[in-house]
């Protein structure tokens, strides 16, 4: 199979995902008790308006009818639905809601490896020192912190002191200015940026800092686990040992020989913790009160909005497909014997 | 791991002693404490007297002629932060107990009809698995726990929803691995029934590396939770719980009361880490790696 | 002055059932242009003396003696200065080259890397160009410069591996089974390729096998480790036609012989286990012609007609 047939059969399989993932939920969502109007308007509103309401929801129709027109409705008419309450389509509000948790995925993604592959190459360098050890209790206890304390620990600790801001994606005046921008994408850094507003820029930093050193920190335990363990496994290969009978510096040798090896690994690892980050995410958002997808999907659990769920999940099943996607590809890059 | 054996043995240790804690303060914690956990009001000689709120740690107050002294201080009702710190540990520990050893036995059931049947019903299955697999499993919790509504079993099913593709992958695994092996083709050649063979040839096989997974499930089982009740999932007050705690004491952990946040926090990181210890050095103990360079 | 010196050389490896003892005090040298052959059982210490030669042993290895590579003790260097003798002057060829080569990179950046870290290459060019040059020569094709080990033969990767241990002209080279993982075939190239570098380049050669039978035609010296000690040492050409040493004997008796009509004899009995040696001659409990004396006592090494040996019997 070459790379191209592998890459549309991975592609093939997301549907299926997604048809799994979807019906899981929507069951889990009709045949457990309430709904979005009783949680909305309390358990003793009067029988026809219920009724009139759950109609206009199509949530009268048998549960196989639902069933049938909601699959309909996301894989062929391609429809997210509206909210329950004020009737917004869920896409709508999901792409609104979508950057903000790119954004912070990326971030802390960037924080974690950035700890991660730094303390764990350092470990694998110095191997006799106490720092591997330090490594190691390191990411035992960041793996066992909440991380919402995290959070928490940091909005006390860190910005409270500081001053720096503990919630929100923007201060509220950036958060006017940035609606009045004529280029948007919905992306803060790339608007502010594209419109010459550096200060809002900076002000969306500023406010990310927090966020993405609480979920960063947060998975920079299992990379720095991972990438010492990895990378001084093929510290002991023969051809690290082989490059240091030829003279190798001996940190050529860690990077080009541990490191280059060790990031087959990594990547597996990169890929599965993508659903860590996404859940982590919907916990720091909040933490942080960052208005994301994460935030999103939270209220709408609450809320019973089967749409908002439904429309989250499968911007997940999606984003997990697109992931494991990626890797596939790029163990091609890394990897030169993986030919598919 | 390329560490010295006693790193791990250490960890062992300090891992052994997080978790005897712990299971001693679920056993026997809410008896030592008793109602200051769950209430401010504290009866002396048939008078009732209310605890302020807000104590810092260390406060000592007296009442009716008795002494009491709050070494972690009073929440933001009142209670004893050291009394709901301590009593907490029951909720959490049968939570992760349960959804444990449901996730388990689910996992395993499924893994072993998945591995030893085949076929249709392994790809449905495994494909039912693997999408589970991969889906942000706090997600999928949060919103098993949000619609089974509070209660312990009801959080320790949410919880184990996420943890039955573990089990039945590495089941499912060891099961593949095993039906080719010649003990097992033996008994089939002998004429054993399918059950005999699983029972006594494949589990056999499958429960140390079950058991070699319970420390660590245990310990995810406990951060998720944690995650769960402080998003004020799952649980009801006035039950004392480390993370609804923290759901509950936010705004005055934030206003700068520390105690109230403080201490709960530690008490999920110290749990989980012993766990997390046990299950960790156990496995480098069992199975170590070749230290040759 | 011999080009290497090895001068009473002590290996222990500290491991966790105890204390393994792989080389006890061996000495010995080879001169410029020479092939020394180290043959000697499984376990018997060949690789450790190879790798501490190089001073790549493991951390748990602990090391007594001198090694004087043209009158430098390698044991003592600090580790920049001996990182550029590496490769330069003393370079390595092992076992197994199916995992030898870093398998994500390219044969040509092995070389590229190698020249550069050197100084021997200015530019990518000259190193590729160079390493080219001497891969056709080992009859690799210049092409596979572009090449990923994995797509390379077990043969051609031992061949690329030569060629690293060779482009830099190091004076001595030391060889570690470098055929053990090859089938027959390829075994009989390499052996002749071997044979063709010794001719060519006149490079020195620590050539450590378990066959006597490869010793006999590539080395012109060797010596006969038995249990991390010296048993003999001498011209090929004598050990071989006239073995002193009752394991020398034994040993030759194990391999094929080309023209040899001796049958062939496993040596009866297993290599001690190096944490506890047995007492006296180390060879005694398979000796054939031991007796009470070798029980008890350690026959010293002694030289008997330009040769060394370690036996009562020649003592
Ligand atoms: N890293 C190590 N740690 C502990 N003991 C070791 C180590 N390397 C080798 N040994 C022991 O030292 C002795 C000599 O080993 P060495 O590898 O030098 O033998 P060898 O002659 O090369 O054998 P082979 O033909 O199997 O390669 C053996 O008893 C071996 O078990
Ligand atoms: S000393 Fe004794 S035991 Fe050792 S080789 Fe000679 S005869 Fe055999
Ligand atoms: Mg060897």
């Amino acid at each position: 199979m070459g790379l191209k047939e592998h890459v549309l059969y991975r592609l093939a399989l997301t549907p299926l995902m997604l048809l799994v993932l979807l019906t899981l939920v929507f069951f889990l969502m009709r045949v457990l008790p309430g709904d979005p109007i009783t949680m909305l308007e309390g358990k003793n509103i009067p029988e026809e308006v219920l009724a009139r309401r759950r109609a206009e929801l199509g949530l009268d129709k048998p549960l196989h009818v639902q069933y049938v027109n909601y699959l309909y409705s996301v894989f062929v008419k391609l429809d997210l639905g509206v909210t329950a309450l004020e009737r917004i389509p869920v896409s709508y509000l999901i792409a609104t809601r979508l950057p903000a948790t790119v954004d912070l995925a990326i971030a802390a993604s960037l924080v974690a490896i950035g700890i991660g592959v730094a303390m764990g190459l350092l470990s694998a360098r110095y191997e006799e020192s106490w720092f591997p050890q330090f490594a190691r209790v390191y990411s035992s206890v960041v793996y066992s912190i909440p991380v919402f304390y995290l959070g928490l620990l940091l909005q006390v600790g860190l910005a409270r002191p500081s001053g720096l801001p503990t919630t929100g994606r923007l201060s509220p005046v950036n958060m006017v200015a940035l609606d009045s921008l004529p280029v948007r994408t919905g992306f803060v850094l790339i608007d502010s940026l594209a419109n010459g507003r550096l200060d809002i820029a900076a002000d969306y930093l500023v406010h990310m800092l927090l966020p993405a050193l609480t979920l960063g920190i947060y998975l920079s335990g299992i990379f720095t686990r991972v990438t010492y363990l990895s990378v001084s496994d093929a510290m002991v290969q023969d051809y690290t040992r082989a490059a240091r009978a030829r003279g190798i510096r001996e940190w050529r040798v860690v990077t080009r020989y541990g490191f280059r090896n060790a990031l087959i690994p990594l990547l597996t690892m990169a890929g599965l913790q993508v659903a860590a980050l996404l859940g982590g995410a919907v916990l720091t958002e909040t933490t942080f009160n960052w208005e994301g997808v994460g935030l999103l999907v939270y209220e709408g659990i609450l809320k019973r909005d089967y749409a908002i769920v439904q429309g989250a999940v499968t911007v997940y099943a999606l984003i997990v497909a697109l992931v494991s996607l990626v890797v596939d590809v790029a163990y091609t890059l890394v990897d030169p014997r993986v030919r598919y | 791991m390329r560490l010295p054996r006693g790193f791990a043995e250490w960890g062992l240790a300090v891992g052994t002693a997080l978790v005897a804690l712990f299971v001693a303060l679920a056993l026997a914690g809410e008896s030592l404490v008793g109602q200051l956990a769950v209430s401010n009001v504290v009866v002396v000689d048939g008078r009732v007297y209310e605890v302020p709120p807000l104590l810092p740690p260390g406060s000592r107050l007296t009442v009716g002629g008795r002494e009491l002294v709050f070494i972690m201080g009073t929440d933001q009702l009142g209670r004893d932060v050291f009394a709901r710190v301590v009593s907490g540990a029951r909720f959490v520990l049968t939570v992760a107990l349960l959804s444990t050893a449901i996730s388990a036995a689910l996992g395993t059931i499924l893994g072993l009809l998945s591995g030893y049947v085949g076929g249709f019903l392994d790809r449905v299955l495994s494909l039912v698995m693997d999408s589970m697999y991969a889906f942000p499993g706090l997600i999928l919790a949060i919103a098993i726990a949000a619609l089974l509504g509070v209660g312990v079993l009801n959080i320790s099913m949410a919880i184990a929803v996420v943890y039955i593709p573990s089990y039945y992958r590495m089941v499912r695994g060891v099961v593949l691995s095993l039906k080719s092996a010649p003990f097992v083709e033996a008994a089939v050649i002998a004429g054993a029934s399918p059950w005999s063979i699983v029972t006594r040839h494949i589990l056999p096989n499958v429960v140390p590396q079950i058991v070699s997974l319970l420390p660590v499930s245990f310990a995810d089982a406990i951060i998720t939770e944690a995650g769960l009740t402080f998003l004020g999932l799952g649980i009801e007050p006035p039950t004392p719980d480390w993370g609804f705690d923290l759901n509950k004491g936010r705004q005055f952990f934030l206003a700068g009361y520390w105690w109230i946040g403080v201490f709960p926090g530690l008490m999920i990181i110290l749990s989980v880490l012993g766990f997390l210890l046990v299950g960790e050095s156990l496995n480098e103990l069992l199975n170590p790696r070749k230290v040759e360079a | 002055m011999s080009l290497l010196r090895v001068q009473d050389l002590w290996v222990r490896y500290r491991t966790r059932r105890g204390v393994v003892e792989a080389l006890s005090g061996v000495s010995l040298s080879v001169e410029e242009g020479e092939v020394l052959g180290v043959v000697g059982e499984s376990g018997s210490g060949k690789s450790t003396l190879g790798l501490a030669v190089i001073r790549l042993l493991p951390r748990s290895a602990e090391v007594r003696g001198s090694v004087l590579l043209n009158g430098k003790d390698l044991t003592s260097l600090p580790e920049e200065e001996l990182r550029r003798i590496r490769g330069r002057e003393v370079s390595m060829v092992f076992q197994d080259p199916y995992s030898s080569l870093n398998p994500v990179m390219r044969i040509g950046d092995h070389f590229v890397e190698l020249m550069m870290e050197h100084g021997a290459a200015a530019t990518r060019e000259e190193a590729l160009e160079a390493a080219g040059e001497l891969l056709e020569r080992l009859g690799v094709p210049r092409e596979r410069l572009n090449d990923y080990p994995h797509q390379l033969s077990g043969g051609q990767r031992q061949r690329v591996a030569i060629g690293l241990a060779l482009i830099l002209k190091p004076r001595l080279v030391i060889a570690d089974e470098i055929t053990t993982a090859l089938d027959a075939l390829v075994e009989r190239q390499i052996i002749d390729l071997v044979k063709e570098v010794k001719r060519e380049y006149r490079t020195s050669m620590l050539f450590i096998t378990h066959n006597m039978g490869l010793v006999a035609e590539v080395a012109d010296r060797v010596a006969v480790l038995y249990a991390g000690k010296l048993a003999e040492l001498g011209e090929v050409r004598e050990v071989v036609s006239n073995p002193l040493h009752p394991y020398t004997e034994a040993l030759l008796r194990s391999v094929p012989r080309i023209g040899g009509s001796r049958e062939l004899r496993p040596i009866p009995g297993e290599p001690p286990d190096m944490r506890n040696p047995p007492p006296g001659c180390r060879f005694h409990p398979r000796c054939p012609l031991a007796t009470e004396r070798c029980r008890r006592e350690e026959p010293p090494l002694v030289e008997r007609g330009g040769r060394l040996v370690a036996c009562h019997l020649r003592s």
